[in-house]
């Protein structure tokens, strides 16, 4: 993946100072609930329980943070969540 | 290989895989998902993150095209690769979120989400596009269940 290559290099110096950043997930009326729960087991290694607890925050709630750390880890899976089709917006951790 | 049939009626498949074929033809044409960082913008990697999504968009179509373009899918089975699955299973969805940006778009987004949509209510030319919007949901689920 080109990608992977590109943030790599733009963000290692800045992993050390950085704040954490958080991977949402937000809602949107097409996608199946075993889709969403798939997609989370696949590109988080969720079991099922917390893949469902996610998806059913994103269907009750609008959005859900399905994961938080460095800047370099959360593109990889924002970029993979995109790719499944889930709507994907990267926040600081502050 | 994954082979399985599709729960509906083979006559609504055979109508619904031109409108789908139609659909993952224009599908290249959608509005791409939003670079995901809201504050900030770094062009050079929003390039980037767009034209590497364009790729594999563009890769996991290819997947369903093999799919169409199988003469058994219209007699409702699905016959694909291990390898095509997930490629399949994505393109798939690229294809659902176009039909109902660009077919779909006076239904609401609560109806869509609970499947409680009136036919009489909608348009010939949306049910038809609704009963494609459903296949693709069917063949989805079914290639869930194979891979869990």
């Amino acid at each position: 993946m080109i990608l992977e290559t590109i943030t790599s290099e733009t963000t290692q110096d800045e992993t050390a100072l950085d704040p954490d950043w958080r991977v949402v997930v937000l809602n949107d009326p097409v996608n199946l609930m075993n889709y969403v729960v798939m997609v989370f087991r696949k590109v988080f290694g969720f079991d099922e329980n917390r893949a469902i607890k996610h998806m059913r925050e994103v269907h009750e709630k609008g959005r859900s943070v399905v994961w938080s750390g460095t800047r370099e880890r959360a593109e990889v899976f924002a970029y993979q969540l995109q790719h499944w089709h889930l709507q994907t917006i990267l926040e600081r951790d502050d | 290989m994954i082979e399985f049939r599709l729960k509906i009626d083979s006559g609504i498949t055979r109508v619904v895989v031109p409108l789908i074929t139609q659909c993952y033809s224009a599908c290249r044409k959608r509005r791409m998902p939003a670079f995901p960082y809201l504050e900030e913008m770094d062009d050079d990697l929003a390039d980037a993150w767009h034209n590497s999504l364009v790729d594999d968009f563009a890769n996991d179509r290819q997947a369903l095209a093999r799919l169409l373009n199988n003469p058994r899918f219209a007699h409702g089975y699905v016959e694909l690769s291990e390898a095509d699955a997930e490629l399949v299973m994505r393109a798939i969805t690229e294809v659902r979120l176009y039909i109902r940006e660009r077919h779909l778009p006076s239904i609401l987004d609560a109806d869509l989400e609970s499947g409680e949509i009136s036919f009489s209510k909608i348009s010939r030319e949306e049910q038809s596009f609704y009963l494609a919007y459903l296949v693709l949901a069917e063949v989805q689920e079914g290639l869930i269940y194979q891979l869990l």
